[in-house]
């Protein structure tokens, strides 16, 4: 029964009509994940080529459009391990950032201390992401990649350092540098914003 | 006693993976004092939750509705498919 049903579900799926079902909502996913429209576009192309070489595998449990977010998430991270596959840790990250924010003491630079007291509570959700989101287009690509598949998926430590083919320690290295870098940036520019 | 630059380290490993005891009583204790490492912990809280509440809202298809492919690469996707199909 299982197995009829299956088929008939196959026989349904109309590929060029996932296009205009799925295509923005896969678009908007790529694009969020990934902060490139070009980047985007290929990764959803792909997901629509992979689903249709693949249709026997859509079991016709759950929807059409679950089955090709899994797909596009497997794509994402694909193409997120293949562009940093070429940086090293250091190089793009021009060594040690944290120096910009501390003095030799290890304590917070004079100038950064009042932004950093000053609470962002009044920073309403959406207000709070647009600029996020342009801090995070500020920071170097392997930083922002590994904190949105972190921060943005959720998924955890084993699953990023193993997709990303880095050690835990690394994660952790790349994770405080992206934090911090993320806090001021956001701290700085909301304050441009309201003055 | 742990530096600031130390604190802002153990704030960001405190997401990532569970500290040792000894670590998260010093981390409280600077935390305490100091409150410029207070903001900053406030701040890295905030964007952990909003990061991860936008990724869900993008996931569930509730944010971002004006962001849509454009005609010319939805018409060439579907070329594609279509060459990829027969």
């Amino acid at each position: 029964m299982d197995d009829v049903t299956a088929a008939e579900n196959r026989e349904a799926l109309e590929p060029i009509a996932w296009v205009d079902q799925y295509g923005d909502y896969l678009y908007r996913y790529a694009l969020s994940r990934l902060r490139d429209g070009e980047a985007a576009e290929e990764v959803v192309q792909q997901t629509f080529l992979a689903g249709l070489q693949h249709t026997d595998q859509f079991a016709g449990k759950g929807s059409e459009r679950g089955w090709l977010l899994g797909i596009l998430k497997r794509k994402i991270v694909d193409f997120i391990r293949q562009r940093n596959r070429t940086s090293s840790l250091a190089d793009e990250d021009g060594g040690d950032s944290s120096e910009a924010f501390f003095d030799r003491k290890g304590n917070w630079k004079p100038e950064l201390r009042a932004a950093l007291r000053r609470p962002l509570d009044s920073l309403e959700r959406e207000e709070f992401w647009r600029i996020l989101r342009g801090c995070l287009d500020a920071l170097p690509t392997r930083q922002a990649d590994v904190f949105v598949l972190r921060e943005m998926d959720d998924l955890s430590t084993e699953e990023v350092c193993k997709d990303l083919e880095i050690t835990a320690s690394n994660l952790w290295v790349l994770m405080h540098r992206a934090r911090l870098r993320l806090a001021m940036c956001l701290k700085s520019r909301w304050e441009q914003e309201t003055c | 006693m742990l530096r600031c630059k130390d604190v802002s380290k153990l704030v960001s490993e405190s997401l990532d993976h569970k500290l040792p005891l000894c670590k998260r009583l010093n981390l409280w204790m600077h935390l305490c004092m100091c409150g410029v490492c207070w903001g900053f912990r406030k701040a890295v809280l905030r964007i952990h939750d909003e990061a991860h509440q936008h990724g869900a809202e993008i996931e569930h298809d509730s944010a971002e509705q004006k962001i849509k492919l454009f005609d010319d690469s939805r018409e060439r996707m579907k070329r594609t498919l279509e060459s990829h199909q027969s």
